[in-house]
């Protein structure tokens, strides 16, 4: 009898575990504020979701619709509002929310965007549309990112990191000057103005250092030291080219103004 | 017999010349319209992007003229985006749904700016209209996702869209345009070029060496003073003289580029492989501002941060003493790995020549009455920032949560303190 009473308890533990609200450990030690990224950032917006005061989308991106959430969540319930997710507001997000860790990392797995989340069926909660995960400057879009990051790799896979950082800056400078268009996307495809456009190549799925080397040039990072050209000496046809200033070579480009 | 063998096969050689030349000459025009059926989409995401952003701050005023600058915006991104539209291969009944929402929304736009219609009117429909124009905007990412891929979908793509049975993503887009209201309606680009151009040419340091230069380099980054250092002077044509410092030690690479008038540092970057671990935000935030007072740069405050896979990329401005604003043409950026809290990358270019900021008078202005009732100001601040005239403004920084129907969007506006104008208006993510 006994040994069934034990049995008894261990089952009913082991269920109460499994419907009880996660708590606090569901985080990392981690504090999170704004600029975060990544899966506690998941977790915060789930969980401020859950309970009503997040209602964008879950992307891991620590912004200010997250940060004015979670002011609003401390104010709520009392605690010092700062919009940084320290232990104890974590610990008491997590005492009166609830976080499906499995549904949600699969939904951001898949690529979608979903924005409802708890208090309605899973089913319904799907979204489509893929965001980058990067973060990057507000002037920029994730279009864009997109599109230099093929540019980047179209003309540039090879070259060393400076390099590729340096060939993102160029497109980027250009977007400042008057003798171009302005827009990214207007850059790269002005006629004749990038091999890779005309032979394909930029349609090649870019790496990880393509999008890092984007990332660092939309930062501020110019290794060019602000060219609008550049050119391959060993491969180049045109003479109008080799008329430029010629500011600095990197690997196997020459950039100049 | 000869002869015909000889001539078959000239034929055959001059068919052969000739197939494979067209086929490259029809990859080329292939290659060529998808890159301007790509431009052309991209533009019209941009602008709907804008025209976005123009609706939902014309939702933010209540100041005329600052109302009026929203409209003029949403008047003209209106105009731009229906000839994008134009000229692309969708679906036709998308096509004329939305360029029908759109002179509406244009229209509304103008009709509100010359008094013809009430401003009142405007701001009551145009929580709908931001609605709208975010969920369109979702919807367009969605079924322009292909054009930014290979090719095979984009070919796939087009056929689609130019069939006469389209079911495409655009279709179902035509359907969800009809359900706006005719009353709903909604730009602007905000002007973004807040980048620094110096004139370095105008240095008057002394110039160093480039023995001077490697010293430098080591004083500044002491843990690469036993690095494999390579230097090399820039070209003839650089508007200004650097010394381009490469260095290797163990996995890291990097380069470091320094003015030969002065030594200041240009930019730095490392490349090397990151761990998993990652150290706090806070720790990281304390490394960078020490690494920052070592370098000199005593008088910066951090203005932005945003965290990636491996690193931070952090950014400060310099602060006018005299009035504590920041000055964000003065700015420093600094990449930290998180790893082991290294400096990565900084990049100084912005900082070496300070602006002269002039004085300014600063009128205290009511942001009950320059609001809308849907704009809540949440902080305020004072930061220099360059009008269209390039000339160094003092203004107030106001960071506006806009309360839409069921989102809230973010904006830091900036109004100079004197004449009361928006200087710059900028959506924060």
């Amino acid at each position: 009898m006994r040994r069934y009473q034990m049995l008894l308890l261990v089952i009913l533990s082991l269920f109460l575990t499994s419907v009880a609200p996660r708590t606090g450990e569901a985080f990392s030690s981690q504090i999170i504020t704004r600029g975060a990224f990544g899966d506690d950032v998941i977790e915060l917006q789930s969980r401020l979701q859950y309970i009503g005061y997040y209602k964008g989308t879950i992307d891991g991106k620590f912004g200010y619709s997250t940060y004015w959430a979670l002011r609003n969540f401390q104010d709520q319930y009392g605690l010092p509002i700062d919009g940084v997710a320290g232990a104890t507001t974590k610990k008491k997000l997590a005492s009166v929310s609830n976080y499906d860790k499995d549904y949600v990392m699969e939904q951001i797995r898949k690529g979608n965007k979903f924005t409802v989340y708890g208090g309605q069926k899973k089913t319904t909660q799907e979204g489509t549309g893929n965001g980058a995960d990067m973060q990057i400057p507000s002037k920029f879009t994730e279009q864009d990112l997109k599109l230099l990051s093929n540019a980047v790799y179209g003309e540039s896979r090879g070259e060393p990191y400076e390099g590729q950082v340096a060939v993102a800056a160029v497109i980027l400078n250009r977007l400042e000057s008057p003798d171009f268009p302005n827009t990214v996307s207007g850059i790269i495809f002005q006629p004749g103005a990038f091999t890779a456009v005309s032979d394909g190549q930029i349609w090649l799925e870019p790496n990880k250092q393509a999008m890092e080397a984007v990332l660092d040039a939309m930062n501020g990072w110019d290794p060019s030291q602000n060219a609008l050209y550049y050119f391959n000496p060993k491969t180049a046809t045109s003479k109008w080219i080799w008329t430029r200033k010629q500011i600095t070579q990197i690997g196997e480009h020459i950039f100049c103004i | 017999m000869k002869k015909t063998i000889f001539l078959l096969s000239y034929a055959l050689i001059a068919c052969l010349i000739f197939i494979v030349a067209s086929n490259r000459e029809n990859k080329e025009l292939q290659y060529l319209l998808h890159g301007q059926y790509t431009n052309k989409m991209a533009d019209a995401s941009t602008q709907l992007n804008e025209l976005q952003q123009a609706v939902q701050q014309s939702l933010m005023y209540k100041d005329t003229t600052a109302l009026h600058q929203s409209l003029q915006d949403v008047w003209r991104l209106s105009s731009d985006i229906k000839y994008s539209i134009a000229d692309l291969p969708l679906d036709q009944e998308f096509t004329s749904e939305w360029m029908n929402y759109l002179g509406r929304l244009g229209n509304n736009a103008k009709m509100t700016m010359t008094s013809k219609e009430n401003a009142d009117k405007w701001h009551a429909n145009i929580k709908n209209v931001s609605e709208n124009l975010t969920n369109f905007s979702n919807d367009w990412q969605v079924a322009t996702a292909h054009v930014l891929q290979q090719d095979n979908n984009y070919k796939h793509w087009l056929e689609e869209q130019t069939a006469d049975q389209s079911t495409g993503n655009f279709k179902n887009m035509a359907k969800s345009i009809k359900t706006y209201r005719e009353s709903d309606f909604p730009l602007t680009a905000s002007e973004s070029d807040h980048e620094k151009r110096k004139n370095l040419q105008k240095l008057d340091d002394r110039k160093i060496s480039e023995s001077e230069a490697i010293n430098r380099f080591k004083d500044m980054f002491p843990e690469l003073s036993n690095a494999t250092i390579a230097v090399k002077n820039s070209r003839k044509g650089a508007p200004y003289p650097f010394y381009h410092i490469t260095f290797t030690k163990g996995e890291r690479t990097g380069y470091a580029d320094l003015t030969v008038k002065g030594g200041h540092l240009l930019s730095y970057l490392v490349e090397r492989p990151f761990g998993q671990t990652s150290l706090p935000i806070l720790k990281l935030k304390k490394l960078a501002d020490q690494h920052l007072k070592e370098l000199g740069y005593t008088d910066v405050v951090e203005t932005d941060a945003r965290e990636n896979s491996e690193v931070w990329h952090l950014s400060y401005a310099r602060v006018d003493q005299s009035t504590k604003a920041k000055i964000y043409a003065d700015g420093v950026q600094v990449k930290i790995a998180k790893d082991t809290g290294e400096v990565v990358g900084l990049n100084g270019i912005e900082y070496i020549q300070k602006e002269k900021v002039k004085p300014q008078t600063m009128k205290k202005i009511d942001w009950n009455t320059f609001f809308n009732r849907d704009a809540e100001v949440m902080e305020e601040d004072l930061a220099y920032v360059e009008d269209k005239d390039f000339v160094e403004r003092l203004c107030y920084e106001v960071t506006v949560r806009v309360n839409a129907n069921k989102t809230q969007h973010t904006y830091k506006v900036l109004i100079d303190t004197e004449t009361g104008e928006v200087i710059k208006n900028e959506r924060l993510s």
